[in-house]
């Protein structure tokens, strides 16, 4: 049973970082045809995702395990079509300059943490550690600030500022959830 | 002009499947009832309906995941009782958002006026009560994409 849902979640986490890497090259470098192509494997793993999972009266503590874990690769799937709306948007160029080196960083530290995943679910050891992304993501933000040093206010009147402070927003959600799915490992 | 015809019916449809998607996920932000299965179910039709389209794919792609921005929302609010703070005001974007995606038309104006009514709400008392104001802000945000975006479909 482990094995079959293994079989169905990883190539799911493979499309879902493929997109996610082609979410960050559309809007750092407006590439768009990797990220449509991305985006129709994404679609197909999200769709794939099994309707068992639902059920919220679930009592074996096994089955608690992989509706969390499922639950939250469903999370991870609509932060990225969300992402992918707020990609479209033609940020000013010397904002994507200043952030592009600790974004590149951030999104390399998420491949890799999906990666480990990955390596878990495939029952193999991992070769290296994978830090928890929390410096990279502080740093990215950090840049963020710095370049538009933002209030609620100056929110209020920039589209661009609003627009990326909500990216950085779901790059930490993002974060957020794949420390979930690694720490529900264990119990699926 | 027949296959104009089948061409329009199906991106209407598509049209139809995101707004049903939008009422499903509206209802979450009052009745805390689990509808997860149900909202699971309809994003899979909304994106296979929008697949089965010829033209205006990217676009209806587009609006789709604004449907998918909004909702984090339910997400992002902890305290439900927020909520309650701008149920009526949260409401009439709910329906009229829903009208609006089916007929941008005849709902446009309505829609427009309901987002700034809310805005207005989030000047006056959501930046100041909610927890982390930021996510009301990217929320109605997301309401003008959606008015946006939908408005350059028009026929």
């Amino acid at each position: 049973m482990r094995n079959e849902i293994n079989k169905k979640i990883i190539p799911m986490l493979e499309a879902y970082k493929n997109y996610f890497l082609s979410i960050i090259d559309l809007l750092l470098r407006r590439e768009m045809s990797d990220c449509a192509v991305q985006r129709k494997i994404a679609e197909i793993a999200f769709q794939a995702l099994p309707n068992w999972y639902y059920p919220t009266r679930v009592k074996i503590p096994f089955e608690v395990g992989r509706r969390f874990f499922l639950v939250k690769i469903d999370q991870l799937g609509e932060i990225l079509f969300s992402m992918h709306h707020l990609a479209h948007y033609s940020f000013d160029s010397f904002l994507l300059e200043q952030i592009s080196e600790p974004l590149l960083i951030f999104s390399n530290k998420v491949k890799q943490f999906i990666d480990a995943i990955i390596t878990v679910l495939n029952l193999k050891d991992l070769s290296e550690q994978v830090g928890d992304m929390a410096q990279s993501i502080a740093r990215l933000e950090q840049q963020f600030r710095t370049v538009v040093p933002y209030t609620t206010e100056l929110l209020d009147v920039s589209k661009d500022a609003v627009y990326f402070a909500e990216f950085i927003f779901e790059l930490k959600e993002l974060r957020f959830i794949l420390l979930k799915l690694a720490e529900a490992l264990r119990s699926i | 002009m027949l296959n104009n015809y089948f061409k329009k019916m199906v991106y209407r449809r598509a049209l139809r499947e995101i707004a049903k998607l939008q009422q499903l996920l509206c209802s979450s932000y009052f009745v805390q009832e689990n509808n997860d299965k149900q909202v699971h179910q309809q994003r899979i039709r909304v994106l296979s309906t929008i697949r089965k389209n010829k033209c205006h794919v990217d676009e209806l792609n587009h609006i789709a995941d604004i449907i998918f921005s909004l909702n984090q929302l339910r997400h992002r609010i902890k305290d439900f009782s927020i909520f309650e703070v701008c149920s009526r005001e949260l409401n009439d974007i709910a329906s009229t958002s829903v009208a609006f995606i089916q007929d941008a038309v005849k709902f446009s104006a309505i829609f427009s006026e309901k987002i700034h009514q809310f805005e207005t709400l989030y000047h006056n008392t959501l930046r100041v009560v909610a927890p982390d104001p930021l996510v009301f802000l990217f929320f109605i945000q997301d309401l003008y994409a959606l008015h946006e975006k939908v408005n350059q479909l028009r026929p």
